[in-house]
Formats: C-alpha cells, structure tokens, sequence
C-alpha cells in the first residue's frame, strides 16, 4: 500500500481512539460527580430527587458525546473508511 | 483548516499544485501546497488523502500504482478547472499570511521532521528496534531537559 495512504488510515485511527477516550474521560466525571450528588442527596436525609436534574441535563450531553465518538464521523473520514475497505478487498 | 480554506479550495489548491508538478506521489503535492501557502499551516495526509480521492472521484486527477506510490495527474478536465479558478493559491497563502500563529508543540515538530520519511512503515527486527531506541533515549532525556527549560 502506498505510504501516503497508510498514512492517512493511521492519522484517523489516531483521531477515532482520541475520541473515543475523550468521551470515556467525560463519561467517567459524569458518572463520578452524581455519585457524588446522589451520596450528598442521601447524607442529608434523601427527599425530593434533586440529583435527578443535573444527571438527566448532563445526561443528554453525555449521550450526544458518545454519539459523536461512536456513531458520527467527520465526512473526511467516512471517505478514509471506503477507500481502507475498498484496498483490502484488492 | 477549515478556516482556512473555504468550501472546495483545499481540493482546488491541491489541483493547481499537481498541475505544477506534474505526475507525482501524495507527499509531494502535499509538500507543494504547504510551501506555496506558507505561514504556519500543517497539512496532514489524513486531510489531503481524502481530496485527492475525491478529485480522482471527479476525474479531475488520475492516480496510477508507480513503484509502490501511488502517482497524481491532472486530467484535461482538471487543466480546465485549474484555469478556471487561477487565483485560489494566492487567496489562501494571504488568508495564511494573515492568520495567527498557533502555539508549537513539540509533537508538531517531532511530525514536520518525519512526516515525509518514507522510512516510517518500514519493519524492523527485535535487534534494529533496540539500536532505534538506544538512538532516541540521548534525544528523549535533552527534549525533556529542553521542555522543562522553556516551559512557558
């Protein structure tokens, strides 16, 4: 295969794991901060669910980001991914 | 590089550099474009790949296997495109002239030295990979030593 080529399949391999960990990162400080919350929530008598806002708000951010990282990819890359498939075919 | 380039000028830019080079292989277009834009712009084959893919899509270049690399021509059809667009590279290098400097970090130094060496897929046997590693530790503890001292 040409270098040039190998090249490009290696840069976005590169940028799919950088995705990829960025989102394990945010999903990890989502998870660890309304822990948190929910263990102020039940410290201080429990109640009315108020940690149920910011997990669902932050959810739907989390969500997004795991759909960028997973599901969606930059135009450039889905060209990159036909053409890798297309080479091995060969 | 979005900025930079506004919709369909990379895949343009690309065209008027192998129109100038003639047939050659990805790494000298890419090569080409970056000197002829100048400023601090980086290009990058995950980037340029794909426009030259797309502008052989179009039949605006052809690509031919040649010694293991694969070499770019414009086509006719692309000549015409070319000509008909002949300002592209002067409109971009200015908008790079004018553009910021990003910070430098040591990993785009370290991916300008090797970017174009061939040498880079290259296999190496267990003893080759021990002597390249005996090689870069010296080079490793001074661009520590170098990052620590100017740290900004």
């Amino acid at each position: 295969m040409d270098d040039f080529a190998l090249a490009a399949f290696r840069e976005r391999e590169a940028r799919q794991i950088l995705k990829r960990r960025a989102f394990y990162l945010h999903l990890a400080i989502f998870v660890a901060v309304n822990v948190m919350l929910v263990g102020i929530w039940a410290l201080v008598g429990g109640g009315f669910p108020w940690f149920l806002f910011p997990l669902m708000g932050w959810g739907i951010g989390v969500v997004a980001h795991g759909a960028t990282a997973f599901l969606m990819a930059h135009p450039d890359d889905i060209v990159l991914e036909r053409e890798q498939r297309r080479l091995a075919k060969e | 590089m979005s900025r930079l380039f506004g919709r369909g000028e990379l895949k343009l830019a690309l065209l008027h550099v192998a129109a100038d080079l003639g047939p050659t292989n990805g790494y000298s277009i890419m090569h080409g474009l970056a000197e002829r834009i100048g400023g601090s712009w980086q290009p990058s084959p995950g980037a340029i790949y794909p426009a030259l893919l797309a502008l052989e899509d179009g039949g605006l270049l052809i690509g031919r296997d040649h010694e293991g690399a694969r070499r770019y021509e414009v086509t006719p059809a692309g000549r015409i495109a070319v000509a008909a667009e002949p300002d592209v590279l002067h409109e971009v290098a200015d908008r790079a002239e004018r553009a910021p400097a990003p910070p430098v970090t040591v990993g785009a130094v370290l991916d300008r030295l090797v970017a174009d060496a061939p040498l880079r897929s290259r296999s190496l046997r267990p003893p080759q990979v021990d002597r390249l590693e005996s090689l870069f530790q010296p080079l490793l503890a001074e661009l520590r030593d170098l990052t620590a001292e100017e740290a900004p």
